[in-house]
């Protein structure tokens, strides 16, 4: 399903006037000014109206419909049909030249015409001759995963491998080294190496998608009264404001301190909060609560109104 | 030329994903140009060839090893036309007389 409907949450044949109605009934969910303590409302109201941007629009959704623009709005590139390109000078590495077969006497009209019938480079003929390719094994540490890197990789053969590891690189990605395989006969080129990509977990980031997540926590103080911490990202530490009255789940949103992503925007990074209870509780701080209980007590554990009784 | 990343080209294959063009990059079914930096660039013949790819994966179902056959005519008859065409342009160089004579020849022989 196209994802900007899964988004509002309607079928693709939904009518205009219940795309409008599930955009209402979202927006009012997530609107940030009307949920002030939530700190994922924002990236998710966003998305909503971003999707009901181009959904609420008739033109804009018979084109987005049509695959003439994307999710963002954006003109998609006519889809070109490979035939179109398939005499394209940059599609001769795709060719492969004929030899020829046929009558021996027209053998050699073939030769002058159009070369000898082998191509070392040229499609399924060539490919034989083309060096084999090999596929190697790399683990890599997560924040070399994250930031890319130039490393030397020592083959079991004792031959020294460079490897360009680009930004943003995922567990279980596959690079291509071009010509770093088994070497081709004769003059053939050689073929290819391919490294698949294993990734070792971060004791503190967890990675999803081009987010960072990771888990802080903080003193019962600092979340009462609120408070400025020093928060570690792939970049190093930043000061982050807990908000007074912090919630235990609760989760910040620190905009662009997420995985690089070539090509595209930066990913964010959501800090969880866990409200971390003093290691001992000392005598000052259990008089104090006694009496504090007789006049501000709460129950976090009452049922809401509209539980129906079981 | 004009070019595309790797992760343009991932959103257009929808649904198929990453892993998808990893094995039709590492069967050389599509072959993109390194970027210099560790990266993939495809330019239009390449996201083309990747589309048809997907077509015949996703909507065609077709199976692996049977995109491999296709694909694999599909080069030889490009190579073969590329041959044919640059031979209509030779003869269509000659004087009037010479193509006749190679016309006749020709229609003789298919009309066998």
């Amino acid at each position: 399903m196209k994802r900007l409907y899964s988004v509002l949450g309607v079928a693709e044949n939904a009518s205009d006037a219940d795309i409008k109605k599930a955009y209402r009934k979202l927006a009012k969910q997530y609107h940030p000014d009307l949920h002030p303590g939530e700190a994922t409302a924002e990236g998710k109201f966003k998305d909503v109206s971003g999707a009901f941007a181009i959904l609420g629009d008739p033109e804009k959704r018979k084109r987005y419909d049509a695959g003439e623009i994307d999710d963002s709005g954006a003109e998609m590139p006519e889809r070109g049909f490979y035939r179109h390109h398939a005499g394209d000078p940059g599609a001769r590495k795709y060719q492969t030249r004929q030899e020829y077969t046929g009558d021996p006497d027209l053998g050699s009209v073939f030769e002058d015409l159009f070369g000898a019938g082998r191509r070392p480079g040229g499609g399924f003929g060539g490919q034989r001759m083309r060096g084999q390719d090999v596929t190697y094994m790399l683990t890599i540490d997560f924040m070399t995963a994250v930031s890319g890197d130039k490393q030397t990789v020592a083959l079991p053969d004792g031959q020294q491998l460079a490897v360009t590891i680009p930004a943003g690189t995922k567990d279980g990605q596959r690079l291509r080294l071009r010509g770093k395989g088994l070497p081709g006969r004769g003059d053939a080129p050689a073929g290819d190496a391919f490294i698949d990509i294993s990734v070792r977990p971060h004791p503190v980031f967890r990675r999803e998608g081009d987010d960072i997540h990771i888990d802080l926590p903080i003193t019962i103080d600092e979340a009462a009264l609120g408070a400025k911490v020093a928060v570690p990202t792939i970049d190093g530490e930043v000061k982050v404001t807990i908000p007074a009255a912090a919630k235990t789940g609760q989760t910040l949103r620190l905009k662009g301190r997420g995985v690089p992503a070539p090509g595209s925007a930066r990913g964010d990074q959501f800090v969880h909060l866990t409200i971390a209870m003093p290691p001992k509780i000392d005598a000052e701080l259990a008089d104090f609560l006694r009496g504090w209980r007789e006049r501000h007590g709460y129950d976090p554990r009452s049922q809401p109104k509209t539980a129906q009784a079981v | 030329m004009a070019w595309i990343t790797r992760q343009r080209l991932v959103r257009l294959i929808a649904p198929l994903d990453e892993r998808d063009l990893d094995l039709w990059i590492s069967e050389r079914w599509v072959d993109p140009s390194p970027d210099g930096a560790g990266g993939d660039r495809f330019t239009e013949v390449d996201v083309a060839r990747a589309m048809m790819i997907r077509d015949l994966r996703h909507d065609l179902d077709v199976p692996d090893d049977a995109i491999a056959i296709v694909l694999d005519l599909l080069d030889q008859l490009s190579g073969a036309r590329s041959q044919l065409e640059s031979l209509m342009e030779a003869v269509a160089r000659q004087d009037r007389e010479t193509r006749r004579k190679i016309a006749e020849i020709c229609r003789l022989r298919l009309d066998q």
